[in-house]
């Protein structure tokens, strides 16, 4: 007899405790999508917007855990989600955005930062498709950290290119600016680089020594440092 | 009377005791010089018309290139996004079926690919943060993801008429391409200025020099664009080798 399908603990029934999102794009078909996902992994949808107006109605009225918005909403389709981002960050301090964009503007990235350091992400919208990791970057924002696309990580670091004060880095340490300039905890470094708690603080303890930064106590504060560091060296 | 193949021009007024001989090689004299002054008037006004339909031309086809850019960001580029996530979550669903999974996965890569690929050729069509945030930040821009690493200063943040900031673009853009793909460099500079109504837009490599205008269609199709802003432009040896790209263009405060 064939063993019966494990059924995920979370999935589509979003618990009492579960984070309460709110969507913005223009496009049905996206929002739809993105709900679906949402709600399959344990997040409650709790509205959906097609413009910056709707989108501030929404947030007044359901105070959001997050927002999930587009970069480029109607009327004007240009910047209207990092607008949105920077009103709902000031009015509603409990409100964490997440802004997808069709490109990535490493200058657009790092000034959202720069004006709210905590509980704001900037992914580039494909990011989406892979389920796991977008999930996670929801809840990341959620708990208050902040999400930064790899790709302005990426370029940020390329630009640097024989950078003198890059070149102190070994590879490894080199990898754990790169996980921490995307807004990754220790614990989540740990993870990914298969290494343990106390290997990873060394290291972020070298980095920010060599790279002659003050180490910050917040996984957030420590994004900005790290980014405006590679921002204007 | 003067009178230039048949038909009267001007009158000459004189004293009627004057040699006729004398009076008729004057009237030569003056309807050559009108005739000529007429001339250079018609070349000026030519001239000026085809200066105008040029810069005409150039900024109907900056705007077409916004309309596409923005087409492609509101139709095939988010229908791809929409697509991509539909496929992830019927990768989700299909977990227990290796074959089908793999299937997806493949079809994932293929299409991540190809929204790369698109989203790179909406961006060379049109750059949105130019649109959005002006030359100084699409020219840093450029410099974030140019594979030698430039710097970028500029002395202004404000805007400048968009045909204005269209050329300035594409000519960073046009030069750092052209650095990366030719010049062997360690570095790049650009220098975005504006001194007596003129913005200067200046783009200088330590490679190995040799680049002319008169080469090669990219700055040949510089030059033109810059012409049609009436701007100069002009492509020299840079100081320690490298090549040096200028362009002034003529911008009113």
């Amino acid at each position: 007899m064939p063993e019966p399908a494990p059924v995920p603990l979370i999935r589509g029934r979003p618990s009492a405790a579960a984070i309460r999102v709110v969507l913005a794009d223009d496009s049905v078909l996206f929002r739809e999508g993105i709900a679906r996902v949402l709600a399959d992994n344990g997040f409650a949808v709790a509205g959906q917007a097609a413009d910056a107006s709707e989108l501030h109605a929404a947030v007044d009225r359901l105070l959001p855990d997050v927002v999930v918005t587009d970069i480029r909403m109607p009327p004007t389709n240009t910047n209207e989600g990092l607008l949105a981002a920077r009103r709902i960050r000031a009015e509603h301090p409990q409100t964490g955005v997440l802004v997808l964009s069709q490109y990535v503007e490493t200058r657009q990235a790092v000034k959202m930062l720069q004006d709210a350091p905590a509980r704001v992400g900037y992914l580039l919208k494909d990011r989406v498709s892979d389920i796991s990791e977008f999930a996670d970057a929801v809840r990341r924002i959620a708990r208050g950290g902040s999400v930064i696309d790899p790709e302005v990580v990426a370029q940020l670091l390329r630009r640097h290119g024989e950078d003198t004060s890059l070149k102190g880095l070994t590879g490894r340490e080199r990898d754990i600016l790169a996980l921490m300039a995307q807004g990754r905890s220790n614990r989540a470094i740990c993870e990914r680089l298969f290494l343990s708690t106390k290997t990873v603080e060394t290291h972020v303890g070298s980095i920010f020594a060599k790279l002659g930064l003050l180490s910050a106590a917040d996984d957030h504060r420590r994004v900005l440092a790290v980014l405006t560091f590679l921002r204007n060296a | 009377m003067v009178e230039r193949e048949g038909q009267p021009l001007a009158a000459l007024i004189h004293d009627p005791a004057l040699d006729q001989g004398l009076v008729r090689a004057a009237a030569a004299a003056a309807g050559m010089a009108i005739v000529n002054e007429r001339l250079q008037a018609e070349v000026r006004t030519q001239l000026e018309d085809v200066r105008a339909s040029r810069q005409r031309i150039v900024e109907a086809g900056d705007a077409e290139r916004r309309r596409v850019e923005r087409n492609l960001h509101d139709g095939a580029q988010q229908r791809m996004v929409t697509l991509a996530l539909l496929l992830a979550m019927l990768r989700d669903r299909a977990g227990g079926d290796p074959a089908m999974s793999a299937s997806l996965d493949q079809a994932a890569a293929e299409l991540k690919q190809a929204i790369a690929e698109l989203r790179e050729l909406a961006r060379g069509i049109h750059p949105a943060i130019l649109t959005e945030e002006g030359l100084p930040a699409a020219v840093e821009a450029l410099a974030d993801r140019s594979p030698v690493p430039v710097r970028v200063r500029a002395d202004f943040d404000a805007r400048l008429p968009g045909p204005i900031e269209a050329t300035a673009y594409f000519v960073v853009a046009e030069s750092l391409t052209n650095v990366t793909k030719y010049a062997r460099a360690s570095g790049a500079r650009v220098e975005l200025s504006r001194r007596d109504g003129h913005l200067r837009v200046e783009v200088t490599d330590d490679g190995v020099g040799g680049a002319e205008a008169s080469r090669g269609s990219g700055l040949r199709g510089l030059e033109d664009r810059v012409a049609a802003v009436r701007g100069s432009f002009c492509v020299q040896e840079a100081p320690g080798g490298g090549t040096c790209v200028l362009a002034e263009i003529p911008c009113d405060a």
